[in-house]
């Protein structure tokens, strides 16, 4: 069965428009089937119960989410398409800064908590966003942008933001961390203690939690006859698990499902016959700290940045193009220093592919690629010649000594290929003298960036990430303003950001795109180096087809689960 | 004995104060707080304003200067407030009690085993000595002690759980759950009672009395469990208690391998999250729990030998 939507976008949203196109939504009959079995996932972490937004950290936000028992607005389907979910339809103004949301009626939530409205959303976005005590400052990107919801009548809903952001519609269809719709009257009938500690029956998605044991266990059970589609799977059991040796055990074992797991384990599951699958395109990559060139912001002088040290081989004189020329040449010399196919051939098995822009999910790029005709543009070709005569230009040619951090802790491949790139620099014969440091993220690497404190080149693998059209160009307009940013601040992608925002046409979009592209890469603060594929495996005799949302890459819409029979 | 009490428990309190003092200034060591409100995912960073950070700096107290922070600390401890979760904004002993009972429940089935098979296997031991039975206790003695306990976990779960498929690999559900993390937990401290059971015994079993016993025609058995072992069992069973609060302190290894939910599992996942309150929270309780621990066994050794207290 399907429902036909109609939708009243009034222009063009900037991004690409074949991505904004209203497909049918999906549901399920109520009836049509009846729950039955168990899948037990295993994640990082399941956090706490808080069922408050505003009381709710991070992760126990997203886990709400990702385990299905609150929805978004919208939603991006396993073939890229945004679709409407709690909404019905939306409308944006032509200056991009009002948000019109129509709220699809009769929606229950889970407990005996009414039909959700207007009211809702308006209350979740404010509690969630604005609320005392707030402990969800790092979630939503509504707080920089100081946007205010309003209910027009019960069922429309208005958002309008100070700043035009191309972030403020995405998160409307994003999996996790936008806006999941909770009751109001749940909230106000229990009050913030009460609210906060019984289970949430105040969501609208397709599992209800029945259980949750703090970072320890999650258990969640089918919400028979859900308003959009009834799940197959009658109850999922999200544990936490860390140690990988557990993990595989689990597996093997078959007392767990689903687990993300690392490369290296793939034959030895697939040998115990489990499958393996992708969860898209995760990256390693590196980048340049120290590179500070934005001494006002928005009329007010940026504080020193202890970092900044013109004299240092990467980081140029904001004031003098000579030196930041050179600066270029150094960073784009050891970008040319790394054999980016010899990594993926040694480390991953040739199961991944040299990455040359700095963040940015590979599929992502490889669209924008073909659709501006683009292949190759960016590459950065393994050339060491080059790279010893850009070193003698930039006044280097004997090297120079640098710390070389690799993040500990992250995905399990990314010490291993950072100690690689320390040896290929070190082995390429131009005087380079890496000190390898390990750190954590965070309490290490993390809190020095914060401190706008690491000068050097610092390297993370990531697992994949989510679709975002604005991932290279994003992380490259950080605002000084902001607690956090990786090490590097310039003017050129804080305009471009903007300017993006107000994009009226795809054509618009990509033209900017591509511009910022050319700066990102010419610059090379920031580089990748390989994309290799994120898997998971899942137990096939309990666990059929899983359709995910392109928009996330983590374990989400267990509703889409098929039995395998 | 009075004297004795009172001056094995000033003792405590100085060690405390210690550890509470290398505690605080190794938690700040963690780094920042605040950067877990921070995000990872792109350009949310960015919602974070330098202003909303220092205000978080101020709520958690890190605008005043270390020396008012320690007070404070000091302060609050006294009240037996162990501070509030960074992470789950919730009391720091509010989430040591969720946890406790997984804890103690692992460490009193492991105590249990290491009563069960140390004191017996030590007397055997001893009894035996020289023999293959010796042989075999030392062995058993010698692995639980060289062994890396993560190690055998990982042994344990591979034999047990994956290819025998006895005993769940993961988990807190059940008494099939109990096995693996109470043989992993259990066999180091057993193996201590163990030498310690056996040495004491061959101690006792050379001497004047034991000899003087034989000699008037006590049968073996006699010998060994009227004579012998009541004797030798004051120094095992008397470290046993400190053996328990070691059990309960000492196993975030195996509450990590074996996704164990207590209070181990606690302090790891609470350092990775810069948890800071947490952390110290969770160290202070469990350094607590030891030296009360000692405290009693020092208390037991001085009343079941009065040299002690007299020394």
């Amino acid at each position: 069965m399907t429902v036909e939507v109609e939708r009243i976008v009034t222009k063009e949203v900037p991004v690409p428009v074949e991505k904004i196109v209203t497909k049918e939504i999906e549901v399920r009959p109520p009836g049509s089937v009846t729950p039955s079995g168990t899948v037990r996932v295993a994640w990082g972490e399941v956090s706490f119960p808080a069922m408050v937004p505003h009381r709710s950290g991070m992760v126990s936000a997203q886990m709400q989410a990702w385990t299905g028992a609150y929805e978004a607005p919208l939603y991006q389907n396993a073939d890229g398409f945004v679709v409407p979910r709690l909404a019905e339809a939306w409308e944006i103004s032509t200056d991009q800064k009002t948000f019109t949301f129509q709220v699809r009626k009769g929606i229950p939530f889970h407990g005996s908590w009414g039909e959700m409205t207007a009211h809702d959303w308006v209350w979740s976005g404010n509690d969630g966003w604005y609320g005392p005590n707030t402990n969800r400052t790092g979630v939503f990107v509504c707080t920089r942008v100081e946007c205010t919801p309003r209910a027009v009548d019960d069922y429309i809903v208005e958002f309008t933001i100070k700043r035009a952001d191309p972030l403020f519609f995405f998160n409307m269809f994003k999996s996790h961390n936008g806006l999941p719709v909770g009751s109001q009257t749940r909230f106000n009938s229990l009050g913030v203690d009460r609210a906060m500690a019984e289970l949430p029956d105040g969501g609208t998605g397709p599992y209800r939690i029945v259980e949750w044991i703090p970072d320890t266990e999650i258990i969640t059970e089918a919400v028979v006859d859900h308003w959009r589609k009834t799940p197959n799977i009658n109850q999922v059991r999200h544990l936490q698990i860390t140690e990988t040796a557990t993990l595989i055990a689990g597996l093997q074992a078959g007392d767990l499902d689903v687990a993300k797991i690392a490369d290296s384990f793939i034959p030895e599951l697939e040998a115990a016959g489990l499958q393996t699958r992708s969860l898209g395109e995760g990256m390693f990559m590196g980048q340049w700290a120290g590179n500070f060139c934005i001494p006002e912001f928005e009329g007010t002088p940026v504080p020193p940045r202890p970092a900044y040290d013109p004299s240092l081989p990467w980081i140029g004189d904001c004031n003098d193009m000579d030196s930041r020329e050179d600066a270029r040449k150094v960073r784009k010399a050891l970008s040319m220093l790394i054999d980016r196919q010899r990594l993926v051939d040694g480390i991953v098995g040739g199961r991944g592919r040299p990455l040359f822009f700095w963040d940015g999910n590979g599929s992502v790029q490889d669209e924008f690629l073909r659709r501006t005709g683009t292949e190759g543009r960016w590459d950065v070709p393994y050339d060491p010649e080059l790279a010893a005569q850009y070193l003698q230009e930039a006044g280097w040619g004997d090297g120079f000594e640098f710390e070389h951090v690799c993040r500990t802790g992250g995905h399990p491949l990314a010490v291993e290929s950072c100690e690689a790139v320390a040896a290929l620099w070190e082995g390429a014969g131009v005087g380079l003298k890496p000190t390898i440091s390990r750190q954590p993220y965070r309490g290490g690497i993390r809190d020095r960036l914060v401190a706008r404190e690491f000068q050097g080149v610092w390297f993370q693998g990531e697992g994949a990430s989510s679709a975002n059209f604005y991932n290279p160009l994003g992380d490259a307009a950080r605002r000084p303003d902001a607690a956090f940013n990786p090490g590097s601040e310039w003017q050129e992608p804080l305009d471009w950001f903007e300017a993006i925002s107000t994009a009226t046409t795809l054509q618009e979009f990509d033209a900017i795109m591509v511009e910022a592209a050319d700066w990102i890469s010419y610059w090379s603060y920031g580089f990748g180096v390989y994309g290799f594929q994120d898997v998971f495996a899942v137990n096939p005799e309990i666990v059929g087809e899983w359709p995910r949302s392109s928009n996330s890459t983590q374990f989400v819409d267990f509703e889409n689960i098929e039995h395998p029979r | 004995m009075r004297r004795f009490i009172i001056r094995r428990a000033l003792a405590s309190v100085v060690t405390m104060l210690l550890v509470i003092t290398a505690i605080f200034a190794l938690t700040r060591s963690f780094g920042d707080p605040r950067t877990i409100y921070l995000s990872d995912e792109f350009n949310t960073d960015l919602s974070m304003s330098k202003k909303q950070w220092d205000d978080l700096g101020v709520e958690f107290g890190l605008d005043k200067p270390m020396a008012y922070q320690y007070a404070l600390f000091i302060g609050r401890l006294l009240k037996g407030d162990l501070g509030t979760s960074v992470h789950q904004r919730r009391p720091v002993i509010q989430l040591i009690m969720e946890r406790l009972p997984a804890t103690a429940q692992l460490a009193l089935g492991a105590f249990i085993l290491t009563i069960a098979t140390g004191i017996p296997l030590g007397i055997l031991s001893a009894v035996q000595r020289g023999t293959i039975l010796d042989l075999g206790g030392r062995l058993f003695a010698v692995l639980g002690h060289a062994l890396p306990s993560f190690w055998v976990a990982v042994i344990l779960v591979i034999v047990f759980g994956v290819y025998l498929g006895w005993v769940p690999t993961y988990g807190h559900k059940g008494i099939n759950s109990f096995i693996l993390p109470c043989i992993t937990l259990g066999w180091s401290s057993a193996s201590g009672v163990l030498r310690l059971t056996r040495s004491s015994m061959l101690e006792v079993l050379d001497s004047e009395y034991v000899k003087l016993a034989r000699a008037k025609g006590v049968s073996g058995h006699g010998v060994v469990w009227k004579h012998a072992l009541r004797n030798a069992l004051i120094t095992p069973l008397t470290v046993a208690g400190l053996t328990l609060g070691g059990l309960i302190t000492g196993s975030v290894i195996i509450e990590t391998v074996f996704a164990w939910p207590g209070i181990g599992l606690l302090s790891i996942q609470s350092v990775y999250k810069s948890d800071y309150a947490t952390v110290q929270g969770v160290f202070l309780f469990v350094t607590a729990v030891y030296i009360a621990a000692a405290f009693l066994v020092d208390i037991a050794y001085a009343w079941v030998d009065p040299r002690i207290r007299y020394g």
